[in-house]
């Protein structure tokens, strides 16, 4: 058993000891060890035999099977990514939303998405031509409007571009993680081969729209996720379009901003 | 018809030139702009179409016909944001929806947006590195959709993602 704190939630993992191990801390950036004691989320990893003699994996929060893998390095992927949206979820003071930051003239630049949606990409290549990296998984606004760092190796899914998330910013990353900026631009986009980046500029609540579809606890509480985004984009220009390739995308934002 | 807008279990944040409004009966965020809002604001059960011409072309500073009033009111109701059976709208005269929405498109002056507020489980990870195992869809994930463009409706008469 694990319990730890992040961003003001204590959870705790109940998962055998052979995956314990595997987990990488901390799990949640910022993590620290806690005490047992009532936590604010438990989840559960249950080992199951196949017929087969295969072992299954399933992550359970509350009798719910959240995931359900067949090898050890899954199920220790399927762990941290559930103990990182369960804390997003749960963080009572700040509002998360899936998207990849980086600090730009000391503003951020949102790029909000979902899985698969190609942040860690456009997030290395902006860091690439000199933007400073935030995160790539979450935008964090604290009461203020201000945007958070999520202070974690960006997770590439191609090995190579691991390799060069690493290089770029293993050293940064052991470093004291910057400092809470406003939001500066909001970047909504979608990929389409051979675009450009001419995006057209959103008012202010296409672009709270646009940070708000990523929102991870806007059903939990909508008033704190509506009224702390808008306050940030208040302050911020948002803008909408297609983009092309990562590189392309970077270079085209970076000289526009 | 005296419109009646839908207020319960709603709340409200002003933005400079929008409204945008959280329905928590429903999980959707809409975003009015001045002039649905003004609408929106002030069908309140006592006024004609008429009269709220006059009033939300004296409270957003824009100018609105009757025509816009209506559409405002058209698409409030699609919206769910009005009492039911409190907007009828099908007067001879009016354009049609994807007549007037088209050009409202074009003009980039759609009235009302909407998206669906995800639950947080939806924004589960999907993407495992290579060679592991995907995790499956989470129990109550909300199937993806595409995306409207944010502001901007689409110029049919199909039904909203919202």
């Amino acid at each position: 058993m694990l319990s730890f704190f992040a961003y003001g939630v204590k959870l705790e993992l109940r998962i055998p000891d052979a995956l314990l191990s595997q987990l990488a801390w901390p799990i949640v950036p910022g993590a620290e060890f806690a005490d047992e004691g009532q936590a604010d989320a438990v989840l559960r990893v249950q080992e199951r035999q196949s017929g087969e003699g295969e072992t299954r994996y399933e992550i359970v929060e509350n009798g719910t099977v959240l995931s359900a893998v067949c090898s050890l390095e899954a199920a220790t992927y399927a762990v941290e990514s559930w103990a990182q949206l369960t804390v997003a979820t749960l963080a009572k003071e700040l509002v998360f939303v899936h998207a990849g930051v980086v600090g730009w003239k000391d503003r951020a630049v949102v790029v909000p998405g979902r899985s698969l949606s190609g942040k860690s990409t456009l997030v290395l290549s902006l860091v690439e031509r000199g933007a400073r990296y935030y995160s790539d998984e979450y935008a964090i606004f604290d009461s203020e409007g201000r945007v958070h760092p999520y202070w974690r190796l960006p997770k590439l899914r191609v090995a190579s571009d691991q390799k060069v998330a690493s290089s770029l910013l293993g050293g940064t990353l052991s470093g004291a993680p910057p400092k809470p900026i406003p939001l500066g631009w909001v970047l909504i986009n979608r990929y389409e081969a051979d675009s450009r980046w001419h995006p057209r500029r959103l008012s202010y609540g296409g672009t709270l729209l646009g940070l708000l579809d990523n929102t991870v606890p806007l059903r939990c509480r909508p008033e704190q996720s509506v009224k702390v985004l808008a306050r940030a984009v208040k302050n911020a220009q948002g803008f909408e379009g297609m983009r092309g390739e990562a590189a392309d995308f970077a270079e085209q934002v970076l000289a526009s901003l | 018809m005296k419109p009646v807008a839908r207020k319960s279990g709603i709340f409200a944040e002003n933005l400079p030139e929008e409204v945008v409004l959280y329905d928590k009966t429903h999980d959707k965020v809409h975003c009015l702009n001045k002039t649905a809002a003004a609408v929106w604001e002030n069908s309140d059960g006592s006024k004609t179409v008429d009269e709220l011409t006059r009033v939300v072309e004296a409270k957003s500073g824009a100018p609105a016909d009757r025509k816009l009033v209506l559409q405002a009111l058209e698409e409030l109701e699609e919206a769910g944001l009005m009492e039911a059976g409190s907007v009828v709208v099908a007067e001879a005269g009016l354009p049609s929806r994807r007549e007037a929405v088209g050009k409202m498109v074009m003009a980039g002056s759609a009235l009302v947006a909407t998206i669906v507020a995800a639950a947080p489980k939806a924004h589960a990870s999907q993407d495992p590195p290579k060679g592991l195992d995907p995790p499956p869809l989470p129990p109550h994930h909300d199937p993806p959709e595409p995306l409207p463009p944010f502001g901007h409706k689409p110029p049919t008469r199909g039904k909203r993602k919202s």
